[in-house]
């Protein structure tokens, strides 16, 4: 029994790890995807991917594990201290409210709809945190161009993990 | 939990539908009242405390601002009733792809050096709210 519930912790442990590397090696691969017009803030995240897939297969709580872990080491790699302020909370805003769609609404909202509302509380946490380290509100008049872009890279992000899903079970 | 399909539900479309009218209801809204008028100068802020503040009219053609702070090193450039970051060390160069703001309230914003250039003016809401 006790090396039974041993087991599952090592196997929550890898799995855990192994997630958080996918995630990194997509940010990777995502920032070396040339995008031909300038979107400022806007990007695919298709790290989100990871989270989104994590969230029914081994719970919130992990996928929170994950998203935070792969938020510090991406803007280790990415960007400075600034960027780990950002990404973080983006992550746990954005998992806490993916983690909650899917719990009560979970099949009407699929999770092409879990994805969509994902990128756009991750904009919207990014963009109360700029505001507030800017101190101006006026950085919400960004919000809504930012929505319009994560309505997409989100909906191609949660449809990119339903398919992983699909195929796991 | 397995699920056959994997394609949009009636509430996924509504959810999408639902944020992309707003946004771009907001965004309409945002650029008919809050972004209308001529801009009557600039004040460049780091780290939400103002660094400087230029008066269109006062200034002759053209004037290149150097930022050096602890959190990067921006060169802003001012014109008669326009401004952008020319120059930025931060690695996206977010701000300086944003290119020319001239109407009021417009910002151009460089979040690794924490830089704010927003232009001042009448527009709309002031005349309302004054």
């Amino acid at each position: 029994m006790k090396l039974a519930s041993k087991s599952i912790k090592l196997k929550r442990l890898a799995t855990v790890s192994v997630m958080t590397c996918v995630g990194i090696v997509l940010q990777i691969i995502e920032s070396r995807i040339p995008i031909p017009i300038s979107l400022p803030g806007g990007k695919i995240g298709l790290a989100n991917i990871v989270s989104v897939l994590l969230i029914p297969t081994i719970g919130g709580g992990y996928a929170l594990a994950v998203a935070i872990l792969r938020a510090l080491v991406g803007s280790m790699l990415f960007g400075g201290l600034t960027g780990a302020i950002y990404s973080v909370s983006g992550a746990v805003f954005s998992t806490v409210v993916m983690t909650a769609v899917y719990k009560w609404f979970y099949p009407r909202v699929t999770f092409i709809g879990i994805g969509v509302l994902g990128a756009a509380s991750h904009n919207i946490a990014q963009t109360f945190i700029a505001s507030l380290m800017l101190s101006d509100f006026g950085v919400f008049t960004y919000l809504p161009f930012l929505i319009i872009i994560s309505v997409f890279s989100g909906g191609f992000t949660g449809f990119a993990a339903g398919e992983v899903v699909r195929h796991l079970k | 939990m397995a699920q056959r399909e994997n394609k949009p539900s009636a509430f996924d479309i509504f959810i999408i539908a639902f944020l992309l009218t707003a946004s771009v209801l907001s965004y309409v809204l945002i650029t008919v009242f809050f972004y209308s008028g001529r801009a009557e100068g600039a004040v460049i802020e780091v780290d939400g405390k103002i660094f400087a503040e230029y008066d269109f009219n006062a200034i002759s053609d053209n004037k290149s601002v150097e930022i050096k702070t602890d959190f990067g090193y921006n060169i802003v450039e001012l014109e008669k009733g326009r401004a952008r970051v020319s120059y930025s060390d931060c690695k996206d160069g977010l701000c300086v792809g944003a290119g020319w703001i001239d109407k009021p309230n417009q910002t151009v914003i460089c979040l690794p050096a924490r830089l704010e250039v927003k232009l001042k003016g009448r527009s709309r809401v002031d005349r309302v709210s004054y």
